[in-house]
């Protein structure tokens, strides 16, 4: 844990200076949000993963402010094996922390059965990751469907969506997406002042789903970068020579990451519907979500 | 009117030697008003349950002896209803001679969808009064709603997509309880621009209500009420900013509705993102004093505003032409080149 080192003396997670934000207002936005979706979409109660990092951390905190811990379903959805010890520790710790009976279910029987039912993914890592969270998906749309007038939190942030490091239909599969216009290190940042366990906010992101490999190791570059990349790129719009001079990266580098972003588009929206007719669905028909 | 006119400063049409200087027709310039700002949060695709609670806010503003209540842009709607605006317009009419019957003694100033006889949308304000449209003036004839001039078409703003512009600046002679006053109705955008409420005030409008529904941003209060700010101050005028309240496909309708005074002063806030209902009271007397002193209108000068119009006529046909850009980009591949 390299960050750990670091940071071991920080009592807040330290952001770089064009990504800061008021926190404060941006967490009453956010609850504000969640509220009305669940009013305008006649629902009571949320169903999400816990898998002990950042994201879904901070997406249980501003869940049960927004709608109240009675109203909020947490699943913790390891696999032996591959989910580390201490996010076992930490799901349990946040939810202690804000008062959230955690449901834990095993995922590994499931990968199994999968397995012996489809052996020919086994070799293929990919393959075989987004199985794991389409299985999580799976789950969380089960429990919301037996609920009943549930809605699944997706706790994708802005980073892992713009560089479409989410699975189609896997994690990203959720009804809303509360903390998805924060990039990680701003959730990193708010998981610290509204006071979760430090080791959440710490620890190298990781979404766990192949063992051993973190966040950084399958991107490339750490969070820190990759932020203030993305925010020059899409916020700012600023032309990769210019943010390769500013953030100190390579003009390839940035070009790559840029590319990444406008490549994995189809990951962030429906999908196109074949035109014939006039009144083509999300292209002519548009409609609310609400 | 003259004797009915209660609280009155002075001055105006009284009575000289009994007989009336000015007649009925003429605004009284010295009264007061009451405002209410009705801060709802509309459901898209619940017209019905608009209206309802349009009613309702109209009723309690009522009650408390408010002269007008005024109401978001497309109150009745919601802002990001997309494809539900037609049916919104469908809907509507039924819904208005309720709403105009609720309004007794009352002006209800509404942000709605309207249907014009050829099928356009516009994003419009009404005024509705005792059971009837009031209606405003434009170069001498009637005109039965505000029409938005400005529609946002960038960012998540899509309005052109669906609506039709406005393109003019009507003006409201509305009756409070100590007489008559002058208002002119902005939408959103509108302000973002100044010449819209500069229009009105030039129109002769003392008050302006500038409806919205403004998403939030971390940034959009503070910058929304700079810019309310500005239009009050440089005009001299109250501006009664409403806003919807709520979110709608996780967006926040911030709320934050004010009246801001001839100082840029807030005389009244009502709570970000909460339904409300807030009072005001606005004393066009204090406006008047205050625009002896501080003539913005009289100050405007007609051959400004002739260059206004040549520096736009300009601008849109690509003169000075801007090319900046370019040797910009060309000094940056240059030096990416040599490095």
């Amino acid at each position: 844990m390299e960050q750990e080192n670091n940071f071991q003396n920080v009592q807040e997670y330290p952001l770089p200076d064009e990504l800061k934000f008021d926190w404060e207002e941006a967490e009453k936005d956010i609850v504000n949000e969640i509220r009305w979706h669940l009013k305008n979409t006649a629902a009571e109660k949320v169903v999400m993963g816990l898998s002990g990092g950042v994201d879904s951390s901070l997406a249980l905190f501003l869940g049960v402010k927004a709608v109240g811990v009675e109203n909020v379903v947490a699943l913790f959805l390891p696999e032996s094996g591959v989910t580390p010890d201490y996010d076992a520790q930490d799901a349990q710790d946040v939810a202690r922390f804000l008062g959230v009976k955690l449901i834990t279910k095993e995922i590994s029987p499931l990968v199994s059965q999968f397995l012996l039912a489809l052996p020919e993914i086994e070799g293929n890592q990919t393959a075989l990751a987004n199985v794991k969270a389409r299985i999580r998906m799976i789950l969380l749309y089960a429990v919301a469907n037996s609920l009943g007038r549930a809605q699944v939190m997706g706790t994708s942030d802005k980073s892992e969506l713009l560089l479409g490091y989410t699975t189609k239909y896997g994690d990203s599969g959720a009804d809303f997406l509360p903390i998805g216009d924060l990039y990680k290190s701003q959730v990193r940042y708010m998981a610290s002042k509204v006071g979760l366990p430090k080791r959440v906010w710490l620890k190298p992101p990781s979404p766990q789903l192949i063992k051993g490999k973190t966040a950084q190791s399958e991107l490339g570059l750490p969070y820190e970068v990759l932020d203030r990349l993305l925010y020059y790129r899409v916020d700012q719009r600023y032309p990769e020579d210019v943010i390769s001079r500013i953030v100190g990266l390579p003009l390839e580098v940035v070009k790559r990451y840029s590319d990444v972003v406008v490549r994995s588009d189809h990951k962030r929206k429906a999908p196109p519907i074949g035109k014939v007719g006039g009144a083509t669905i999300n292209i002519d028909w548009r409609m609310p979500i609400e | 009117m003259g004797d009915k006119a209660a609280g009155r400063v002075g001055g105006g049409n009284k009575p000289l030697n009994g007989r009336p200087l000015l007649d009925d027709r003429y605004m009284e310039p010295y009264g007061k008003v009451k405002v209410a700002l009705a801060q709802v949060a509309p459901k898209m695709g619940d017209v019905e349950g608009n209206f309802g609670k349009i009613i309702d806010f109209v009723d309690r503003s009522v009650s408390q002896g408010a002269d007008v209540v005024v109401f978001p842009e497309l109150a009745t709607a919601g802002y990001l209803s997309q494809g539900i605006f037609f049916d919104v317009a469908e809907k509507s009419n039924p819904n208005l001679v309720r709403v105009a019957d609720a309004a007794k003694g009352i002006s209800v100033v509404l942000g709605l969808v309207e249907e014009d006889d050829m099928g356009n949308l516009y994003n419009a304000a009404m005024v509705l009064r005792d059971g009837q449209i009031v209606k405003g003036k434009w170069m001498g004839k009637d005109v039965t709603s505000y029409r938005k001039l400005y529609l946002p078409t960038y960012g998540m703003f899509e309005e052109s997509r669906w609506f039709a512009p406005g393109s003019s600046v009507p003006i409201y002679d509305l009756e409070s309880k100590t007489g008559r006053f002058r208002a002119g109705v902005v939408i959103c955008e509108d302000y973002w621009q100044p010449l819209s409420v500069r229009i009105a005030a030039m129109r002769g409008a003392q008050v302006v209500f500038a409806i919205a529904s403004s998403p939030k941003t971390l940034q959009k209060p503070k910058m929304t009420h700079s810019l309310l700010v500005a239009r009050a101050i440089e005009n001299a005028l109250y501006v009664v900013f409403v806003n919807q309240a709520g979110s709608q496909d996780m967006v926040n309708f911030w709320g934050g509705s004010e009246v801001i005074d001839f100082e840029g002063n807030s005389l009244v806030t009502a709570p970000l993102r909460e339904e409300a209902l807030v009072f005001a009271d606005l004393d066009l007397y204090r406006e008047r004093k205050y625009r002896e002193v501080n003539p913005m209108l009289r100050e405007e000068r007609g051959e400004v505003i002739e260059d206004y119009a040549r520096a736009f006529k300009e601008m849109r046909e690509g003169y000075p032409r801007w090319n900046r850009r370019i040797i910009f980009k060309t000094s940056r591949n240059t030096h990416y080149r040599m490095s």
